[in-house]
């Protein structure tokens, strides 16, 4: 049996699992499964629900391996020096990079302190009583109830289960990212937010009004669950409401950047400033400053969230803005010296090197800098 | 949110390309499971066929550029799957092998193995879909529904009230409802069946 044919016979035994089967698709598979008793047999034993548990049941207990990655850094020209990610599964290396390290490495003193390493998963949660739990990797499970939602803590994660709630309206919870630190949560609608360094999420922990109200600041990737009877609406203070018609978009609204930018890369997204409205569409970006609302295209909406797949993303960023974005995740200070250089970047990096791999991509884009105790970075003229 | 971080798939290959170890952990997530079960059908010998699953995602990850979609990579790791398979029941001494293992090196063996490889592909589809569901929720989901527990002992067993299990069953079939449809490739009617 060729590839092409697996695949369509897949998708229509799928299909007709689901009940969508279209009566010439059924006709194809019907015409199939007579050709041979066996292909018959594999499409009625599909529908033998005793049957289809026990498999799934030996799907379920097949454990993945654990592929304890050795991390293992170097580097290629890839707009800057990039570092890539080498991964050793059960002492087998089957990662390798498109080319082999061609740069003859750059002087660079190896810090005298030990190195620093990348953020991590972990957060602060505020529940409505201002009492405060750290959310970090020593406890799982169970952690709080906050009227009768359920927190449920995984790695990086926070669920919320509303359960049988009642309707008297819910109390607020807020997560806090440090700097150097990002996480998730799950909303009890379903929703999921990632969320980066140095934000905060303010949320009812169970949704009982007729919309749903949340608050951002910082940096957050949303994937909404839909419910059109109760909109999703984000608020972001000072500069913005996102009135939520659809499902994937990235707010990032540091204090310190120029405006606050919403990325739309699903759905549909009405923004409204200070009386202002304009409503987004896949691939489009809202620019908001002040009271001024921009919108415009962007080329590549998905490089917006390259922080959520463990990338930083600088094409045509900014001396500035990529330091900013590497304070926020090694929690660096940084100090100009004389000035901002006039320098341009381009490429990704991951988000998971120590910062010495990261320095040695700045120096290979001509910027200087020294570094100082306390994780002051100078930036030399 | 577990794996379904990487949702996109272009994203998914794109990262894969790129040689990040998170596209290397979702195709692991996506597909080990499957090609295991799969490997299971053909050689009886659960050990033998964790190591191929595993020697094919090996090889998946030094082809990082020969695949632009996840059909592409799903064709190839089931078809050199199946070949390792044919190759390790052909290296054993036939005294060995079962009347079934027998039957694979048959003129006819290969039809059935595409027919295993089929099945094995529909299964793990489905039980992607299973395996998404958020912490509790799958956890209560697999106890009652695959695990056949009572309400009584899921309960105990997760060491949470009867109404929370009743609570969180209802909302795994909310949930999967709402992503098989938003997919739009499969509602488990049959699971809701057992309703």
């Amino acid at each position: 049996m060729d590839a092409q044919r697996m695949n369509e016979l897949e998708r229509l035994l799928l299909k007709k699992l689901e009940g969508k089967i279209s009566g010439e698709e059924l006709r194809r598979l019907e015409s199939w499964a007579a050709k041979n008793p066996e292909n018959r047999r594999l499409m009625e034993v599909l529908s033998d629900q005793e049957w289809m548990m026990e498999q799934m049941a030996e799907l379920e207990a097949i454990e993945i391996p654990a592929q304890e990655p050795v991390v293992r850094p170097f580097f290629r020209r890839w707009g800057w020096a990039a570092a890539v990610i080498c991964l050793l599964g059960a002492g087998t290396a089957f990662w390798l990079t498109r080319q082999p390290a061609v740069q003859t490495a750059p002087v660079v003193q190896a810090p005298a302190q030990p190195d620093v390493q990348p953020g991590h998963e972990g957060a602060i949660l505020t529940l409505a009583d201002g009492s405060v739990i750290p959310l970090d990797s020593t406890r799982q499970g169970e952690i709080a109830r906050q009227s009768g939602s359920r927190l449920t803590l995984g790695k990086g994660e926070l669920a919320y289960d509303a359960g049988a709630h009642r309707k008297e309206a819910a109390e607020f919870n807020t997560i806090t990212i440090p700097r150097g630190r990002q996480f998730r949560l799950l909303l009890p609608d379903g929703s999921k937010v990632w969320l980066n360094s140095a934000s905060s999420i303010r949320f009812p922990v169970a949704f009982t009004g007729t919309v749903r109200p949340v608050t951002v600041t910082g940096e957050a990737y949303f994937e909404v669950a839909q419910n059109k009877a109760m909109p999703f609406i984000v608020h972001v203070p000072e500069r913005s409401s996102l009135r939520v018609l659809g499902t994937r978009f990235n707010i990032k609204a540091y204090p310190d950047e120029p405006g606050a930018v919403a990325t739309l890369l699903e759905g549909k997204l009405s923004v409204e400033v200070s009386g202002k409205q304009t409503v987004l569409l896949p691939g489009q970006q809202a620019v908001m400053n002040g009271t001024q609302l921009q919108k415009s295209n962007v080329a590549d909406a998905e490089a917006s969230i390259a922080w959520k797949n463990g990338l930083f993303n600088f094409d045509n960023k900014k001396l500035d803005a990529v330091m900013r974005e590497l304070a926020r995740w090694y929690d660096l200070e940084i100090v100009y010296q004389k000035g901002i250089p006039d320098i341009m970047f381009g490429g990704e990096m991951g988000r998971n090197e120590p910062l010495s791999n990261v320095l040695l991509g700045l120096q290979d884009a001509n910027v200087k800098f020294r570094i100082d105790t306390n994780r002051r970075l100078v930036v030399l003229p | 949110m577990h794996n379904s971080d990487l949702h996109n798939e272009q994203q998914l290959i794109r990262l894969f390309r790129e040689g990040d170890r998170s596209a290397a952990t979702e195709l692991y997530s996506r597909f080990y499971k499957g090609l295991v079960y799969f490997a299971r059908r053909i050689v009886e010998h659960a050990g033998e066929a964790e190591d191929i699953a595993q020697d094919s995602m090996v090889k998946l990850f030094g082809k990082k550029n020969d695949f632009s979609n996840l059909t592409d990579i799903k064709s190839f790791l089931y078809v050199s799957v199946r070949n390792a398979c044919f190759n390790y029941l052909k290296a054993r001494d036939r005294h060995e092998l079962s009347h079934q293992e027998l039957c694979y090196l048959t003129p006819e063996g290969e039809e059935s193995a595409d027919l295993e490889m089929l099945k094995s592909r529909v299964l793990a589809e489905i039980y992607q879909e299973v395996a998404a569901l958020p912490a509790q929720c799958g956890e209560v989901f697999r106890l009652i529904f695959i695990h056949k527990l009572g309400t009584a002992e899921a309960a105990e067993r997760l060491g949470i009230s009867p109404q929370t299990v009743l609570n969180q069953k209802a909302r795994a079939i909310k949930l999967l409802r709402y992503r098989l449809s938003e997919k739009g490739f499969l509602t488990l009617l049959l699971l809701m069946k057992l309703l």
